[in-house]
């Protein structure tokens, strides 16, 4: 093998070292777009392939484009001010860069020695300059019975539900869009209650640990509602972000979430590739950065002002992604909390909780 | 009511854009409801609980259904119509107009391309990561000013080592000030351009020293921070070493100074030896030595920074250095009660307070301090003076999660409150920093609290002297006059620098009668 991997593996939060020198050819190819341009990747997530590949290019956005390895796992690229990804690489871009004028669905790629090519395209990514980036969340050890670990959960609780309208409220549980226009229709209320009673349903199974009844509950919410990683995903994802981060040691938890995490993989097959893909790492333990980075702050108590902020960054994911995993979390790490004043549905607005659903 | 849909199979757009979709159509007249989701099985039961489905749909969760109801089909056809113009929309730039957006760099690498005559990287951050992209500043040719701390030692030697295998300049970690081809750099002032080269390990001493040139009407060339481990044995003074040929070199400088606290010895000897060679007047101001320990043909010890700007003034215009003791400045001394006799200086800037600790100490007898020139003098509790005390406030018990208290004024003047409560207190010795990186008023900060600090102690029927200097330029964004008028009006006594405010200081806490010395042993020795 010719790769010339020189990944450097970081235990927490994604530090840097010298490995991931970059070059100028990098920079110097970026301008003019008849040009071959050389992108160098920056990070790449703990489940991104490490050996030789050939992969077909799945969908394109402007910041991010997937692609599908050997037997169907999807691989995201994104551009440099994403936010890290278990499955993914990011890359430096030049400002203006779009994927879409690059590559195209169908095309194959090929990553022979640590550089991906794009048959009859222009671009390269060198992936070898790539750091890996990696947070282990099972190492949290959240447990909402230390006082600091309570205040900034109730903390981000807050920030969740008393944001600006630009934070993007959760769309299902609050019966709320991101656009007026939405939130008044039958579907979104329809969504709003659907969502409601799974979650609740999720989380009363969880906490008795109770695995069929959770998948159950988690079969409602699979594919349910709008995005390319429908609302009920993402909220299934940072559910296990916060199961994990408050599972520990305990047998009874790490077999629930074996067990758990097995039906889910089976329901998964019901949403579509790229929020499986999510649903996939998130079984495994593997989260997004801002996810993790709240998860993390939330365990070691942070201060408001940290709080307030991680918070913000992880409600900033997509149009409702965010909000999503973010309700997703906190109920996660209330889910197994012996406290009775963690549970979530007591700690909704008055307005929320008498939202009709 | 009619109703519509349409399935794109295999279709991927992000969520923003299909809530965007779903809301343009929404709100298109005549739509009463749209939806654009994938077209998971829950996602279809919904849409048919919702009234917006009905019969069968042939599509899978990777395809993009879009649901319309609609007050007839036109309606319908026009709204489906324009949901594929936007599903087909071709590929933008993000700046509309064919020319990339501009976004600012996202790395080094990326800086340099947009700048290639750019030569120096400041790096600012978290210290985990400060190595490593210094390690690439210097491995892209560029000099490298290290604001960040806390790496290790060992690292901080690698670092330095490759810079000078690059012949390139790495100032840090830790430098707060640098003023390169007349650019400030971080904690720094706008000082006039010339004739004198600094070299040095202290922030606030660089400043003081630049801005006390720039005062007595001559300029800087370079002045270069080496970060404060640089004099360490470990590290070996690489950096020192290197801005001393750099400017022993350099046709612009015709006098050298150099600052620091005392060096390691085996590290002072080397130093002074390169001094020694420049073919240039050196003024070595090594804070807390005994100038007589430093000897050579060229090279002037100082013992303050205010001698160390003298000095080199002196020399730049070919005069001999005066050995003259300064006076304290000559003013009417406040009336104080018999018991307030201690000074109390609460400083922002580490070498300030490390220097007025040395001088207080020899005109006032014991001065203790969180960072004390004698070990003995060490506050058992620095959140509390007693007697003679100086604080650092930049040290880092103070500024563990709060900004630095040049930027910050909150806890200094939490401070001044505190002391003014303090029966014994004479005189509240204050260091005001001018310039890049300080706050932008920093008088707007200190005159209120001196005023209230002020009334505390009226209503004990006291009074307290406000003793300062501001280490600034006429240049500098704040603006030299406007702050020492701001402070004057508020009745604090200014000096021109901080070994003079001390002296000051002094002079009033002992009444003009019991210290030690009124005036310092000033002046350079050879």
């Amino acid at each position: 093998m010719r790769q010339r991997r020189i990944y450097n593996h970081q235990s927490a939060e994604g530090a840097l070292s010298d490995n991931s020198i970059l070059g100028r050819s990098c920079t110097a190819a970026l301008s003019g777009s008849t040009t071959k341009v050389l992108l160098r990747a920056i990070s790449a997530g703990v489940e991104v392939p490490t050996s030789p590949f050939h992969a077909t290019v799945h969908s394109v956005f402007v910041r991010a484009f997937n692609f599908s390895v050997g037997s169907g796992t999807l691989v995201t690229v994104l551009s440099y001010e994403q936010q890290n990804l278990p499955r993914a690489f990011r890359v430096e871009t030049p400002g203006g860069f779009d994927f879409r004028s690059r590559i195209r669905v169908g095309q194959q790629v090929v990553c022979d020695c640590g550089v991906a090519l794009f048959a009859g395209g222009d671009l390269e990514i060198d992936l070898t300059t790539a750091q890996r980036w990696y947070v282990d969340v099972g190492a949290l050890h959240c447990d909402l019975r230390d006082a600091g670990a309570y205040q900034a959960w109730l903390a981000a609780v807050s920030e969740l539900f008393t944001a600006p309208r630009t934070h993007r409220l959760p769309a299902m549980l609050a019966g709320t869009g991101t656009t007026p226009s939405l939130e008044r229709t039958d579907v979104a209320r329809l969504l709003a209650r659907r969502g409601r009673h799974a979650t609740k349903a999720l989380s009363a199974a969880t906490s008795q640990r109770d695995a069929h009844r959770a998948l159950r509950a988690a079969s409602r919410l699979v594919g349910l509602g709008p995005g390319l990683t429908p609302s009920g995903d993402d909220l299934l994802v940072g559910f296990l972000a916060g199961l994990w981060s408050s599972a520990g040691r305990d047998r009874q938890r790490l077999a629930f979430l074996d067990q758990f995490g097995g039906g889910l993989s089976r329901l998964a097959d019901g949403t579509g590739e790229v929020s499986r893909a999510y649903i996939a790492s998130a079984i495994c333990g593997h989260f997004s950065e801002r996810l993790a980075l709240l998860a993390g702050a939330i365990a070691r108590g942070a201060q408001a002002p940290e709080l307030r902020a991680v918070t913000q960054a992880a409600l900033e994911v997509g149009a409702t992604s965010g909000a999503d995993g973010v309700l997703g979390l906190l109920a996660g790490l209330a889910a197994w909390s012996p406290r009775p004043d963690v549970a979530l549905t007591a700690l909704l607005p008055q307005g929320w909780r008498c939202a009709g659903l | 009511m009619a109703q519509a849909t349409k399935v794109v199979q295999n279709f991927y757009r992000d969520s923003v854009s299909l809530m965007q979709l779903s809301s343009a159509l929404s709100s298109l007249p005549g739509v009463k409801q749209a939806s654009a989701v994938m077209a998971s099985e829950t996602n279809l039961s919904l849409l048919r609980e919702a009234g917006l489905l009905s019969g069968q749909v042939v599509a899978g969760p990777n395809d993009l259904l879009i649901a319309l109801e609609g007050k007839d089909d036109s309606v319908l056809v026009t709204a489906l119509k324009q949901a594929d113009t936007a599903l087909h929309e071709e590929p933008r730039s993000a700046g509309g107009d064919g020319a990339p957006e501009a976004q600012p760099p996202r790395s080094i690498a990326m800086a340099l391309a947009s700048n290639p005559l750019a030569n120096l990287a400041l790096i600012s951050t978290p210290g985990d990561y400060a190595s490593s992209e210094a390690m690439k500043a210097l491995r892209l040719g560029l000099n490298v000013m290290l604001f960040s701390d806390n790496i290790a030692v060992e690292d901080e030697v690698a670092l330095k080592e490759l810079a000078r295998e690059k012949a390139l300049l790495l100032m840090g970690p830790d430098c707060g000030t640098a003023i390169i081809n007349g650019v400030p750099l971080a904690f720094a002032n706008v000082v006039r351009r010339g004739s004198i080269g600094c070299v040095g390990a202290s922030g606030t001493g660089l400043q003081q020293v630049t801005c006390l040139v720039d005062r007595l009407g001559l300029g800087v060339s370079q002045a270069i921070g080496t970060g404060g481990h640089d004099l360490h044995k470990s590290v070996g003074g690489i950096t020192m070493l290197q801005g001393i040929e750099a400017l022993g070199a350099d046709r612009e400088t015709k006098v050298l100074v150099l600052i620091s606290k005392p060096p390691a010895p085996e590290v002072a000897d080397k130093v002074l030896a390169a001094a020694s060679r420049v073919g240039k007047p050196v003024v070595v101001n090594f804070i807390g030595a005994d100038p007589a320990s430093i000897r050579g043909r060229n090279l002037y010890a100082v013992k303050t920074l205010e001698d160390a700007a003298h000095a080199a003034v002196s020399l730049a215009k070919g005069r001999k250095p005066s050995s003259r003791a300064r006076p304290a400045p000559s003013v009417a001394l406040p009336r104080l009660a018999a018991e307030q006799r201690y000074v109390r200086g609460l400083y922002s800037g580490g070498t300030f307070c490390h220097e007025a600790s040395m001088l207080l100490g020899e005109q006032l007898g014991q001065v203790w301090s969180n960072a004390p020139v004698r070990a003995g003098d060490s506050l058992a509790d620095v959140w509390k003076s007693r007697e003679h005390t100086v604080i650092d406030l930049g040290d880092d018990v103070f500024t563990r999660g709060r900004p630095h208290p040049m930027i910050d004024h909150r806890l200094r003047n939490e401070r001044i409150l505190a002391e003014a409560l303090d029966k014994e207190v004479a005189v509240i010795l204050l260091d005001i920093v001018l310039g890049y990186g300080a706050h932008a008023d920093p008088a707007g900060q200190i005159v209120p609290v001196v005023a209230q600090a002020r009334a505390r102690a009226a209503k004990r029927k006291r009074r307290i002297a406000f003793v300062g200097f501001v280490c600034g330029t006429p240049t500098d964004p704040q603006g030299l006059s406007l702050q020492e008028d701001a402070l004057r009006k508020a009745g604090m006594l200014l000096a021109v620098s901080n070994a003079e405010a001390v002296r000051l200081a002094a002079r009033i806490a002992s009444r003009g009668q019991s210290a030690k010395r009124q005036v310092s042993r000033s002046g350079a020795s050879r």
